[in-house]
């Protein structure tokens, strides 16, 4: 399977849906296609839900038999993503992964880890902790701090 | 034969005034210098070697301090680990594991003697703990600059995160190869830290501020450059077959064989010619790029990271596989489209998003391309979208089905 002909496939789809899933943006590198930046709206109800959050796609040459390597941007307290790299623990993209997913429905699957954070593999430990021992307020309000200071002031920049 | 058997071996060998004094009579054996496939086997070997040797490094060091501090330690575990495969090989006088497995030896200089303590800890140092240093101290340096310019504009600080880790991932992508390259790299490091001692104690403090922005902005075209050295060195590698690691040529340790002559070793000249072609290209390229600014400034924007809007990717025209210019007009065709994914007669495959080429099913149901699922069986033995157990020999084309 060429990565470069997939690539233009879902390059074309994104051109084509542009406006119909507002709460993915998938942006390509102007120059590189195998690098995408996509911008991701926080799911309603999570104390993620006012933000927008850049994720940076590297696609390696052998996409899509290998997941894409996606990375968190924007600062975010979440028990499944590295508060200093950014890396994202998804099962999808490291052994689950399929070749059926797009760089879209990626997206989507992280967004939908957001909605559903799992405190039983944390990359964020002390975000982990604070869901694990039940302090689901605790959990809350820390990441709608960080929310409101790494990821709502990119708002009017990416609405534009 | 065991490893210092095979070095005390070659000494014996390659020590012209050993032989001749105690036994003239005796021919003194020359080796043949290694041919390039046997120093780049040994080259690969040692790679996977090294990464065993850094993974165990990493394990030791995450049950002991827990992997928090492994996880921000990793680059030093690498480094860890790296001296340590090499320092008890090479720096010890043995060969590595791959050069053992290739019947490779190192010897140093034109008369082939074997290397000198000095040179080997030379070389040992050029492979490790060299890039490494001039990773840091320019990253720290890229980063310290781009932080002094988002003082003028506090809403860059995510460029500064965008920086540092793309540098991250530009350290991951680096295969050994390329970070033992990293000798200009390092010279320019250097010159930066050097620069940073005279500024401090001169006072030249706005000096160091102002390299320290330019460091920031140079250093994508750095990476640039650099990548073309690598590639320039592995032409000449592919000419030449001496130096197939940089920090090799830096030390002056070179390669001979001491397996049993066997026949024709291939040569890769035609890869060289081909990578010469390449940088030809590239540079071509880069001439007409600096002829015409408007192009050039387009280029320096991007490499100031100007942060992605939307807007950015309207503009961006798109050459597609049948070489066709596309472009927003694509929205034209898009009800029909539209219509063709939707439709349940629809001959698209999933993996590919084209229509199917050799229709093949598994025993699931689920149609692919023939080349496409097969390529993912390789992979991973199950249905890319229900995640059912496949086999390759029950996959079937179906042929002569409309659907
Ligand atoms: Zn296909
Ligand atoms: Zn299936």
């Amino acid at each position: 399977m060429a990565s470069r002909a997939r690539l233009f496939k879902e390059y074309k789809e994104v051109q084509r849906d542009r406006g119909q899933d507002s709460d993915i943006q998938l942006l390509c590198d102007e120059t590189n296609i195998y690098r995408w930046t996509a911008l991701i709206k926080g799911p309603t109800d999570t104390p993620y839900q006012e933000g927008v959050f850049q994720l940076a796609i590297n696609v390696p040459e052998q996409y899509p038999l290998v997941p894409p390597q996606v990375r968190f941007v924007t600062k975010i307290f979440h028990p499944n993503v590295h508060f200093k790299t950014g890396e994202i623990c998804l099962d999808i993209l490291k052994t689950a992964w399929s070749p059926a997913w797009t760089l879209q429905s990626v997206c989507r699957a992280v967004i939908a880890l957001l909605a559903h954070p799992e405190a039983d593999s944390p990359l964020n430990c002390d975000c982990g902790n604070l869901l694990r021992s039940g302090d689901n307020r605790g959990y809350q309000s820390m990441a709608l701090m960080y929310t409101r200071l790494a990821a709502v002031a990119s708002v009017p920049n990416s609405s534009a | 034969m065991s490893r210092e058997e095979a070095s005390a071996d070659v000494e014996r060998g390659i020590t012209p005034s050993d032989t001749t004094s105690q036994r003239s009579e005796d021919v003194i054996v020359q080796f043949a210098a290694a041919a390039q496939p046997e120093m780049m086997r040994a080259a690969e070997k040692d790679e996977h070697y090294v990464g065993q040797v850094c993974e165990a490094c990493y394990d030791a060091f995450r049950h002991t301090f827990g992997t928090r501090l492994a996880v921000a330690y990793q680059n030093e575990m690498k480094l860890a680990g790296r001296v340590l495969y090499y320092l008890l090989t090479t720096g010890s006088g043995l060969q590595t594991l791959g050069e053992e497995y290739c019947d490779i030896v190192q010897v140093a200089g034109v008369p082939g003697l074997p290397a000198t303590p000095a040179r080997r800890t030379l070389l040992v140092f050029y492979q490790t703990v060299l890039p490494y240093l001039a990773e840091r101290l320019s990253s720290r340096a890229a980063a310290q600059g781009m932080a002094l310019g988002a003082e003028d504009e506090p809403n860059d600080m995510d460029i500064v995160s965008q920086i540092s880790s793309e540098e991250e991932s530009a350290d991951r992508e680096a295969s050994g190869s390329e970070r033992l390259a990293s000798s200009n790299l390092r010279r320019n490091a250097l010159e930066v830290n050097s620069r940073s001692r005279m500024s401090l104690t001169g006072g030249l403090r706005q000096a160091w501020m102002t390299a320290l922005r330019r460091w920031a902005m140079i250093l994508p075209s750095v990476r640039e450059a650099l990548m073309l050295f690598v590639r320039t060195h592995l032409m000449l590698f592919y000419f030449e077959g001496i130096y197939y690691h940089m920090g090799k040529r830096a030390a002056g340790i070179r390669y001979i064989f001491t397996g049993r002559p066997t026949q024709q070793r291939p040569r890769y000249h035609m890869l060289g010619l081909f990578l010469f072609i390449q940088l030809s290209f590239v540079c071509g390229d880069w001439l007409t790029r600096t002829v015409f600014p408007s192009i050039a400034s387009s280029m320096r924007s991007r490499a100031a990271y100007s942060s992605v809007s939307p807007a950015d990717s309207r503009g961006i025209a798109v050459i597609d596989e049948d070489g066709g210019k596309l472009d927003d007009k694509g929205t034209n065709r898009q009800s029909s489209r539209w219509a063709d994914a939707e439709a349940p007669g629809s001959s698209k495959c999933p993996l590919c998003l084209s229509a199917r080429q050799h229709p093949t099913a598994t025993p699931c149901g689920h149609v692919f391309c023939w080349n496409c699922v097969a390529e993912w069986c390789n992979e991973k033995p199950e249905c890319p979208l229900c995640r059912a157990p496949v086999t390759h020999p029950e996959l079937v084309c179906v042929y002569h089905a409309d659907f």
